[in-house]
């Protein structure tokens, strides 16, 4: 930087420009903020209204029909039986859950040995990993049913949660990430030091990569967490006490008649409870720890 | 380095064993399925069965007294019933009380049990039973790898001699062997407003009401008085897509002929002028079935009323919403009548896999479900749906006891089971109906709404969308 | 002077390394995803009408989507039109949906990690933004329908009760904004929290430092925050293209009744219809066509984007690699090593 401010001379002027503009920056902030929150609002609203209130048009008032509402999915005989909103977050728990740990640390590791390592195949191995990236899924699902069949691993949660460990778009994005702000000598500085490479990525890569692991940790989570197209596919069966979150909320939605709206919404309601919450979790490390893991100089 | 060349060779062998095993994917399930009859240790009787029905499938009555013969073991533990939504086949299955009995719900609409059923039976879940909807029915019996004869549990046609025969000719398949039974039938008919019928035509009776819908001609004729009477505010008609599951059903022919080649015939320029004269004169309401705007026409005066059957017809079904609910401003102001031209919509069958392990009880149950006249009658009371027994259904329009407070009292099955009578579907539905269907329905919306110009464009579009269609041929 | 440790570091060969870290990856993707993806490719050389004992057609199905077919061939004009349908539908989505969602999610992601820029409530906006996002899109597009949906019942025709009701959802150009802002919607959240990421990767002091020499906000991100945030950059192209291009979830469930509305009808979904339309005689070998269609025009732009930014990096990486070279080669000179 050549050309130098003075911070003190122009101190009153640049605070109340910075006061304007947190101001001007805010009011978008806010009018974002409704504009995210109506829909998600109306849908929070519509888990407390009863079925008719809803057929008869959309309102931002709560009612009071909460606990009707989940009394009709615990005790009418068309919900409970498939919807049990406790077995299916913890089997959404599950996968997800392994998904995310698995493919956070799997891409991270992958990633790694693209960037720090030279070898022969670096090169063919990341455009194979970018390639298949591109190829649009809809078409691979008789293939992919074809080999669990095959594999013997239909109603299994393993074709769900270890495929996770290759996970393209995710290497691709830490890899993004190491090349950007990821300091190589630091490694040479760990090898000096004895410690042998498997070490140097887990105590010292992971934590200098937080901000890139917590991203795609909450990425991996929630899009794990909402994957009804897999989960139907793989656990074709349906067992009651197998089945997701998203598999019951579909089942529900699916209900064409004699449908109780009030009950419909309040399971997605609570269907997307779990998801806020490990997202609130998860996002802390983004706002907050991410200056913990970073180079100081 | 060496370890890593051995591992690398592992993943190419892996690679090459997945792929090999895709490649036979298609010779293995053929091979475990006839295996699977092998097993059932009655091949031999199984494809005599075959034979005969092939020759003529109606002489199956000198069999009638004969002791039931079953090709399946009765080695399973339950007998699985697959279906999507659990909805009326637990009902059954409590009624039929044998704990041995479980519903299995795979997918979670009749769509994705479509693709879903293929996959479960690929694997090696027990299967027994397993539900069918009318739109896609034909896949399945039209394939012996998934579906096996109901002779093989020992049923012959005559057993269904009380059904309703259209939905036996719909649970036949293409060689006249019959694989699937129902337990209901789907007759519709043409629910309306007591208070505007008597306000804007004068009639007081759904017998009166009949008169001002008892065909098309006269059906339009009232649109236009009710039109005029109420300043233009009230339609005759729900949605072009209520209209729509009439006509779907009232074609004189197939949708294709013996060489799959589609059918245009002088029945769809009927249809997409009426429904164009109609959405345009206003004697149809502007909404979309299954919108928002389609239940809340039916509280506002907006429709004079609404293309219902039977199954729209219960406590929390489609007339329930329409009318606002239990409080809601038009609770119990609808009346039914038989409308312009009878109908059906939907429908479910149940079919038996060649896995079957439960022979006995599935045949049992299937007679249970599908043949007893008491326990139909019983279903149709508590449901409130139609069942496929007309002496069953005859008994409760005689009994005079069944009220629908939906409908103001009034018995929808008098007026059902006479429609109910006049369906006939027989060699009226093709494989391919669902897609022909959806394409000419999206190509006489266009033309009623005037997003298309003129007839002959709609008809090019509707070839071009119905022809995308793998298996027809398009002239 | 070398030390023991230095010289086992010249000695020990770091290329194996780099193959057991990414080892793993290729192992489960050779199980579980190569054979389904292959099957794709192979599918679409294969006849159409049958799930299994394909025969081999070649070239036919690209023809058929490809080539212009003759007037009365309606079968051919069928497919034809309605892919190229979904192509001009899928472009002209992507334009409006990509452009003002990189625009939006950079600006915000840029004040969020502004140190300046003092909010309270900073962590309650960027938990906000991602909402959307955690909603499944059978919901979003349920949401969306009861709001600006045809029906003269739905939300916007009620609050604003025109003469005639607004027909956003049939009409071409409203059906296809709405898909846009539908998307918006759903993903700015997620790119923004991808490209804070990358920001707070960049090394803090660095910010401070042109705090301190009195940047301003606009100096600080065109020459730190910017050059920095790149290879992140062409991540969130990249990967934001793709999306685009294989679009499907919104685009095919934004209709009432069953009917697919054709105006925002992408290629994803005639894949997707061709694909599951009818059991009994699947069209799999046009819709198998038309995916590698599909993955041939995104390894295209994709190559593009990789072009593009590949200059600095690139031409470095070179003068890292000649340099090596050299180094490699004076030691085998025997020259010494030393740090």
């Amino acid at each position: 930087m050549s050309k130098k401010i003075t911070y003190d001379s122009d101190k009153g002027g640049y605070q109340n420009k910075v006061i304007m503009k947190s101001a001007a920056i805010y009011a978008a902030l806010i009018l974002l903020t409704l504009i995210c929150l109506v829909p998600i609002w109306i849908l929070i609203v519509n888990a407390t209204r009863s079925h008719n209130e809803i057929i008869s048009g959309i309102s931002l008032i709560p009612k009071g029909y909460l606990a009707e509402n989940m009394k009709t999915l615990k005790e009418n005989s068309l919900y409970n039986k498939f919807f049990h909103p406790l077995i299916g977050m913890r089997n959404s728990l599950i996968i997800a859950g392994l998904c995310c740990g698995l493919t956070v640390f799997f891409s991270g590791m992958t990633a790694y040995g693209l960037v720090v390592y030279d070898f022969k195949l670096k090169d063919p191995a990341f455009v194979f990993i970018l390639a298949v990236m591109m190829v649009p899924t809809q078409v691979t699902a008789v293939g992919f049913m074809k080999l669990l069949i095959n594999m013997n691993l239909l109603d299994s949660y393993i074709p769900l949660i270890v495929p996770a460990i290759a996970a393209p778009a995710i290497v691709f994005f830490m890899r993004q990430y190491m090349l950007s702000s990821f300091p190589l000598d630091i490694i040479e500085a760990a090898r000096i030091d004895g410690s042998n490479e498997f070490r140097t990525f887990l105590t010292i890569s992971i934590p200098m990569m937080k901000p890139a692991f917590a991203v795609q940790a909450i990425f991996a989570f929630i899009s794990k967490w909402n994957d009804y197209y897999n989960q139907s596919l793989v656990l074709v069966s349906g067992k009651p006490n197998q089945i997701t979150m998203p598999m019951m909320v579909q089942k529900v939605i699916a209900i064409d008649r004699n449908a109780d709206y009030g009950a419909n919404y309040t399971a997605i309601f609570l269907s997307i409870i779990p998801v806020v919450v490990i997202y609130i979790i998860l996002s802390r490390f983004i706002i907050g720890g991410v200056a913990a893991g970073g180079v100081k100089e | 380095m060496n370890k890593l060349k051995k591992t690398l060779a592992l993943i190419a062998t892996l690679a090459i064993a997945s792929t090999a095993f895709y490649a036979c994917g298609g010779d293995t399930s053929s091979t475990a399925d006839s295996s699977s009859e092998a097993d059932s240790s009655s091949e031999a009787e199984s494809s005599e069965e075959e034979s005969t029905e092939d020759e003529s499938s109606e002489e199956e009555s000198s069999e009638d007294e004969a002791p039931v013969e079953i090709a399946y073991t009765d080695d399973g533990d339950v007998l699985s019933v697959l279906c999507w939504t659990g909805d009326d086949i637990e009902k059954m299955i409590e009624n039929f009380g044998n704990d041995k009995v479980e519903y299995v719900n795979v997918g979670s609409s009749g769509g994705e049990a479509r693709e879903q059923y293929a996959n479960y039976f690929a694997g090696d879940e027990d299967v027994d039973l397993f539900v069918l909807e009318a739109d896609w029915i034909l896949d399945y019996i039209n394939n012996d790898e998934y579906t096996a004869p109901l002779s093989t549990l020992g049923f012959s046609e005559s057993d269904f001699a009380g059904c309703y025969p259209y939905t036996v000719s719909v649970g036949t398949d293409n060689n006249g062997v019959l694989k699937a039974a129902s337990w209901q039938a789907t007759p519709g008919g043409y629910v309306y407003r007591t208070d505007l019928a008597e306000q804007y035509l004068g009639a007081t009776t759904p017998e009166e009401m009949q008169a001002f819908v008892k065909d098309w001609d006269t059906f339009t004729e009232s649109a236009a008085k009710v039109k005029e009477a109420s300043g233009g505010k009230t339609a005759m008609a729900d949605t072009l897509g209520g209209m729509w599951q009439v006509w779907q059903y009232n074609r004189s022919s197939a949708w294709v002929d013996a060489d799959d080649k589609l059918v245009i015939d002088d029945y769809c320029e009927t249809y997409a002028e009426l429904a164009k004269k109609y959405y345009e004169e206003g004697y149809v309401t502007k909404e979309d079935q299954w919108s928002d705007g389609w239940y809340a026409i039916g509280q506002d005066d907006s429709t004079m009323g609404y293309f219902f059957c039977t199954w729209c017809l219960g406590a929390g079904s489609m007339l329930s919403n329409a009318e606002g609910g239990e409080s809601g401003a038009t609770y119990g102001k609808y009346n039914i009548t038989a409308g312009p031209s009878g109908w059906a919509w939907g429908g479910s069958w149940l079919a038996v896999s060649p896995k079957c392990d439960n022979g006995t009880l599935a045949h049992d149950f299937v007679k249970y479900f599908t043949v007893d006249e008491t326990t139909e009658k019983d279903y149709a009371l508590f449901k409130s749906e139609f069942v496929n027994n007309p002496t069953a259904m005859k008994a409760i329009v005689d009994d005079k006891s069944n009220s629908n407070a939906l409908l103001g009292g009034q018995d929808q099955f008098s007026v059902l089971y006479e429609a109910a009578a006049t369906i006939d579907m027989d060699g009226k539905i093709t494989a391919y109906d669902s897609q022909i269907k959806d394409a000419f329905n999206q190509a006489v919306t266009k033309y009623a709404k005037g997003e298309v110009a003129s007839y002959d464009e709609m008809i090019t579009a509707f070839k071009k969308d119905a022809a995308k269609i793998e298996g027809i041929t398009v002239e | 002077m070398a030390t023991a440790a230095q010289r086992r570091i010249k000695s020990v060969s770091y290329a194996k390394y780099g193959y057991i870290f990414i080892l793993p990856f290729f192992i489960v993707y050779f199980i579980f995803s190569l054979t389904p993806l292959l099957q794709t490719f192979v599918l679409a050389f294969q006849e159409n009408g049958a799930r299994t004992d394909l025969a081999w057609v070649g070239l036919d199905n690209f023809k058929t989507i490809l080539a212009k077919p003759a007037e009365n061939d309606f079968k051919a004009l069928g497919i034809h039109e309605s892919f190229w349908q979904g192509v001009i539908n899928i472009m002209i989505i992507w334009f409006g949906n990509f452009l003002p969602q990189i625009a939006l999610s950079l600006l915000l992601a840029v004040w969020f990690t502004d140190l300046r820029v003092k909010m309270p409530g900073k962590g309650f906006f960027k938990v906000v933004m991602y909402m959307p996002n955690i909603i499944t899109a059978a919901s979003v597009a349920g949401l969306f329908l009861s709001l600006f949906g045809d029906s003269s019942y739905s939300v916007i025709n009620t609050l604003l009760k025109p003469d005639e009701p607004y027909k956003i959802i049939t009409s071409v150009w409203g059906s296809r904004i709405l898909v846009m802002f539908i998307q918006v919607w759903m993903w700015f959240g997620n790119t923004m929290i991808m490209l804070m990421s990358g920001i707070q990767g960049i090394n803090e002091s660095l910010f401070e430092a042109a705090e301190i020499d009195g940047a301003t906000s606009t100096q600080t991100f065109w020459k730190i925050t910017f050059p920095l945030l790149k290879t992140i950059m062409v991540y969130t192209l990249l990967t934001s293209m793709i999306g685009g291009l294989q679009m499907f979830d919104i685009p095919y469930m934004l209709h009432t009744g069953n009917i697919v509305n054709e105006n925002i009808k992408t290629v994803a979904v005639f894949v997707y219809e061709m694909f599951h339309g009818n059991f009994a005689k699947p069209s799999f070998g046009y819709s198998a066509a038309a995916s590698v269609i599909l993955f041939v025009i995104t390894s295209i732009l994709g190559a593009l984007v990789f072009y593009v930014q590949r200059d600095k990096d690139a031409i470095e990486k070179k003068k890292k690699q000649k340099q090596a070279i050299k180094e490699w080669k004076r030691k085998q000179k025997g020259g010494g090593f030393s740090i």
